[in-house]
């Protein structure tokens, strides 16, 4: 008997549509406006998730004016008392720590992203950064499974609650936490579309493209590329914590290439090089994700014995390399640049009466990385 | 490190060492005549080990028989995803992000394809009927049947694989379209039939090395993908364009994975589920410093060489 | 843009849900019983075969509800979790938002169940998860019940006991790096040591291995070390289990010495190869796992399964099934509302008989009482057999 929960159903979808957002504008910003190939994008958000275990066990209880117990080992029960007992009745602490943990976050994981984008200069084609990054992010997630001190090595850290679960209220808390998560997200899109329309978004979206024309008017270019490295990775992160408070668990096997991939697939879905085609790509996923599990629980019900579950996945890589075939540009492709003194000059050659002339490749504005050195600064 | 464990895990490096080999040479090639790094790769290799199993399910102990089933089976996977997928993307000149995500997606559907046929005919974790035997022991040293038939195919493909690729016009025109697809083109080489004809040979490799693993280790559909990083780490050590790094490459590869990994066990107490960030490491390692690979230390240059 | 598309998907849900509430049958009450198993991933085939054991029970259950004339009628809604804790989350909230569910069984491995459980307990959704065993989640008070598979703090003791009868001096354990492999090899040393055992090297692989040589040389290598007198303790799920036998079995230490494992090893594929049954049956291999015949119930499932789905249940199936019952008989006492089912699970639990053991629940909502059935391969590596039982809360073992 299918009977929806329309608005918790309408919540969660769009709860993870914010999660989901702030990862994949994370990555436009890094790929499609700065060209930097992340494909370690799971270990940004990583990153941002061990925070908030970390300081849920660590930093939460001196907040709430008590004292810390080891959150491994024998004192693990007792630890998880401790933090869902202060979430729930200390709601100040709860937000202040919070509030730390994003920005510890957001420091760590934007410092790794901007060394990471110097590692690059060292690389010899562009697409071993990808490579590089791939496995970075596999390595450090290995290391965290098995290393006690982080977050209990394989055990992971439950309870990490979401800052309004002091309401005892599923129904009110939920809707305050998918505000928040629309709300970081938000932030994050205005941020990334001022970014990308500032003279320095033009300048990087045209680093992108050729970057020796950029070199050639004295753009300082592995700066840049470490600027936007950085606030993309910061942004991937506060995605991870929320990412880690939405389920309420913190364990190294939900980091794995397979999320990666996901947010690759939302920004080219939706468009590369276009911060609202990085939402609708969101959206997208975040709604397929749900739409296709309610279809499942209904085929199931009516005695079907597909498993559709099988089914799920090849119908995903289908629709992935049905938009790559016929809509490279994704959904919503990007537009082109214009700016006042564009305008002017277009004016002034009478130019409205013809077609803009096109400048941009056919898969969304990228150049074809097909040589070797192209990163490589000479 | 007791002079048992150090002989034994010497044997496994080559035995597994062979098999990367074997893998790893079609992401060389595909990489240096296609210019394409194929995840999807893994997935020809599992779809050659279920081929395998299900011929010697059906009866035939055959190796030769199982193993060119194998080859059959990763060839038209591997010609069937480039006509369907890789080549309508090339002739759209997209960039190699969107050609890696479509092999990631080609290898999803494979991968899961396999799933549901595994699911229907329960064919999860069987393994190949030929029973493993002691062939030679002399003291620590063991050799069993299934190395003796890993090592030599192996060597006997590679050895194929060069003739191949030296001695007949077909390995000519992959050189040439290797080195420059536009030129080729325009001094006449039949490009797409030479991208045909390397994509067979290079899943037909992926199928033989799925059937020779799944002699020595059960049948699962994530097998291959279980195994893709520490392939692509021993291709990368070759520096992606030469055979004889990519080989060298993929014993490294074996050899760090058993044997380095027990000395650092042994002697400082590493933990042995460390065992897969090997790959990675080495990976990052050698595209920071030694982004050639072998291929620096070998020849100069980056192109397809013996 | 965006907001289009909610909008639509929004109008689209609402059509459905009427659509199909319209159809329904005003006079019969429907109580829907949710399942979140890994159905895809490397543990998907144990999630498929929990899924049948479920439905046999569902099947039975509405069977007599007919029979007996009342208007309640079970049906199930099982979602997948892609093995991670995060997609069990997902999984949860969809079988919840999209049905009502109020008691959901599974999922299977304790990370998952940990994934699933801030979900359950912020929204009073009972678990009933049927195979974890994880001290992890050993937490009183909460949504979540581990029914009928004891927590390991009891087979490890047994595995102990057992290798001390067989005088093994010295222990070494392969085991896999995850909450219940680690959770089993600290307290085998623990139980081992505690009982006049010696030394015990254990190794640790990496979860999803499919090639296992390295840790083969490394265990045969510290067997050799300890001389004499040293066993061997599998800890490993199907898949690596036997790919590391299959690399053991032309090793002359590890054919030498005599193996323990656990019930994961015992599964069919394990003796279909004749070399991995005749390796097994060398070794002495002796399992301990819930029993084959210490309840009435057990032959009756079995026989029920085989005539529903044409084939044997596989290991930890009845489990599944046990789970489902105790899950729609509370929902029968105390109505399809979770809170009730919370209160009252403990007390319909402990009046079940299981398929495999009396179910008993302790202040963790875990499974408290142990009743195993040691099992040997037989000689000829033909199928295994009880060689005797092991009671977990006398700690005593009686051989046949």
């Amino acid at each position: 008997m299918i009977n929806i929960d329309i608005g918790a159903t309408a919540i969660a979808i769009l709860t993870l549509f914010g999660i989901y957002s702030l990862m994949a504008i994370s990555l436009n910003l890094e790929y499609g406006i700065a060209g930097v190939p992340n494909f370690g994008q799971a270990l940004f958000v990583s990153i941002g998730a061990y925070t908030a275990g970390i300081t849920y066990t660590r930093v939460l209880p001196l907040l709430a004016g008590l004292e810390s117990v080891h959150p491994c080992g024998p004192t693990m029960g007792q630890a998880l008392q401790l933090r869902s007992e202060i979430m729930a009745a200390q709601p100040l602490a709860g937000f202040i720590n919070l509030g730390l943990t994003f920005l510890i976050a957001a420091i760590v994981s934007g410092a790794v992203g901007f060394a990471v984008s110097y590692v690059t200069l060292r690389l010899k084609e562009e697409w071993f950064l990808a490579l590089v990054l791939l496995v970075g992010g596999e390595t450090v997630r290995i290391v965290v499974r098995g290393a006690d001190d982080f977050i209990c090595s394989h055990n992971g850290i439950s309870g990490v609650a979401q800052p309004f679960y002091f309401l005892r209220d599923p129904h009110s808390s939920s809707l305050l936490f998918m505000l928040l998560c629309l709300a970081l997200a938000l932030v994050a899109y205005v941020y990334s579309q001022r970014l990308a329309h500032s003279p320095y978004g033009r300048m990087l979206k045209g680093l992108r493209e050729n970057e020796d024309v950029t070199r050639g008017l004295g753009k300082g270019i592995s700066l840049a590329r470490a600027q936007i490295m950085l606030i993309g990775s910061a942004i991937a992160a506060v995605g991870g914590v929320l990412f880690a408070l939405n389920t309420g668990f913190v364990n190294t096997n939900d980091y794995v290439v397979n999320l990666t991939l996901d947010i690759w697939v939302m920004v080219v879905l939706g468009g590369i090089g276009n911060n609202r085609g990085a939402l609708l790509g969101a959206a997208l996923i975040a709604i397929l994700d749900r739409f296709t599990q309610v279809g499942a629980i209904a085929l199931n019900m009516s005695g079907s014995e597909i498993e559709f579950n099988y089914v799920r996945f090849i119908a995903f890589g289908l629709i992935l390399l049905l938009m790559l075939r016929y809509r490279p540009t994704g959904l919503l492709p990007e537009s082109r640049l214009t700016t006042n003194a564009h305008d002017v000059v277009r004016r002034a050659i009478g130019a409205s009466n013809q077609p803009p002339t096109p400048s941009r490749h056919r898969d969304g504005g990228h150049p074809k990385h097909q040589g070797g050195g192209a990163m490589r600064e000479t | 490190m007791p002079p048992a464990l150090l002989t034994t895990s010497l044997v496994n490096s080559i035995q597994i060492g062979s098999l990367y080999a074997l893998m790893a040479l079609g992401i060389t090639l595909t990489f240096s005549v296609m210019k394409l790094p194929n995840f999807a790769h893994a997935d020809y290799f599992t779809a050659g080990a279920y081929a395998a199993l299900i011929v010697s399910l059906s009866g035939a102990q055959n190796p030769i028989a199982i193993m060119s089933a194998a080859f059959l089976v990763g060839a038209l996977t591997a010609l069937l995803s480039h006509l369907a997928v890789f080549k309508p993307l090339e002739s759209r000149e997209v960039s190699l992000y969107t050609l890696i995500l479509a092999s990631f997606a080609v290898g999803l559907i494979i991968r899961y394809i396999l799933f549901t046929m595994a699911d229907y005919f329960n064919l999860f974790d069987l393994r190949i009927g030929i029973p493993l035997q002691v062939l030679y022991r002399e003291g620590f040293l063991i050799l069993s049947n299934i190395f003796a038939w890993v090592v030599p195919t192996t060597i006997a493909l590679v050895i194929l694989l060069t003739l191949l690729l030296n001695a007949t016009p077909l390995g000519r025109e992959m050189r040439a379209l290797a080195n420059n697809i536009n030129l080729a083109r325009v001094i006449g080489i039949p490009v797409e039939r030479v991208k045909n004809s390397t994509w067979l040979l290079v899943g037909g490799l992926a199928g033989v090395a799925g059937a020779l693993w799944s002699l020595q280790t059960a049948v699962n559909p994530l097998m291959g993908w279980a195994a893709i990083i520490s392939v692509f780490a021993a291709a990368i050590l070759g520096g992606l364009s030469s055979f004889s790094g990519t080989i060298i490459g993929a014993y490294v590869v074996a050899f760090s994975e058993n044997t380095v990994i027990l000395f650092l066990n042994y002697s400082f107490g590493l933990d042995l589920a460390y065992k897969p960030a090997i790959p990675f490491i080495i990976i990052i390692a050698v595209l920071l410093i030694r982004p050639g690979g072998f291929t620096q230390l070998l020849k100069r240059g980056g192109k397809l060489q013996r | 843009m965006i907001k289009k598309y909610l909008i639509i998907t929004l109008f689209v849900m609402l059509t459905i849900s009427l659509g199909v509430n319209v159809g329904a049958q005003d006079d019969m009450e429907t109580y829907v019983l949710g399942v979140a198993l890994p159905f895809t991933g490397s543990f998907g085939t144990f999630g498929q075969d929990f899924e049948r054991g479920i439905d046999l029970a569902v099947a039975q259950m509405n069977a007599e509800l007919e029979a007996a004339g009342s208007s309640i009628r079970f049906e199930t809604a099982s979602a997948d979790t892609e093995q991670t804790p995060e997609g069990a989350a997902r999984a949860l909230q969809t079988i919840v938002q999209t049905t009502g569910a109020q008691v959901v069984v599974g999922p299977l491995t304790t990370s998952e169940v940990l994934g699933a459980k801030q979900f359950a307990d912020e929204n009073g959704v009972v678990i009933v998860a049927m195979a974890s065993s994880g001290p992890a989640a050993s937490i009183p008070g909460d949504n979540i019940f581990r029914v009928i598979y004891p927590p390991d703090t009891f087979s490890s003791k047994a595995f102990a006991t057992i290798a001390l009868e067989r005088g093994h001096e010295n222990m070494v354990v392969l085991y896999v790096d995850d909450p219940f492999g680690n959770g089993m090899n600290e307290q085998f040393i623990k139980n081992y040591q505690a009982s006049g055992g010696g030394e015990v090297a254990s190794f640790g692989y990496a979860p999803q291995s499919t090639e296992l040589s390295a840790e083969a040389a490394a265990v045969s290598a510290a067997l050799a070390g300890f001389g004499d007198n040293a066993g061997f303790f599998c800890v490993c799920f199907p898949g690596a289990a036997e790919a590391f036998v299959q690399v053991a079995q032309i090793d002359p230490i590890l054919t030498s010495v005599q193996w323990l494992g656990n019930e994961a090893m015992t599964s069919d594929e394990m003796l279909e190869d004749p070399g991995h049954a005749q390796t097994l049956a060398n070794a002495d291999f002796v399992t301990v796992s819930q029993s084959a015949d210490v309840t009435p119930l057990t032959p009756i499932f079995n026989a029920d399964f085989v005539a529903m789905f044409d084939k044997e249940p596989g290991i930890f199936t009845n489990y599944a099934f046990d789970a489902a019952n105790i899950a729609m008989l509370t929902m029968l006492a105390a109505g399809n509302d979770g809170a009730a089912v919370k209160s009252m699970l403990p007390f319909i639990s402990n009046h079940y008989i299981g398929t495999a053991v009396q179910a008993f629940l302790d202040e963790n909502g875990d499974q408290a009482i142990a009743s195993y059935g040691i099992r040997q391969v037989r000689e000829d590596g033909s199928g295994f057999e009880v060689i005797g039982t092991y009671d977990g809360n006398s700690d005593t073992i009686t051989y046949k």
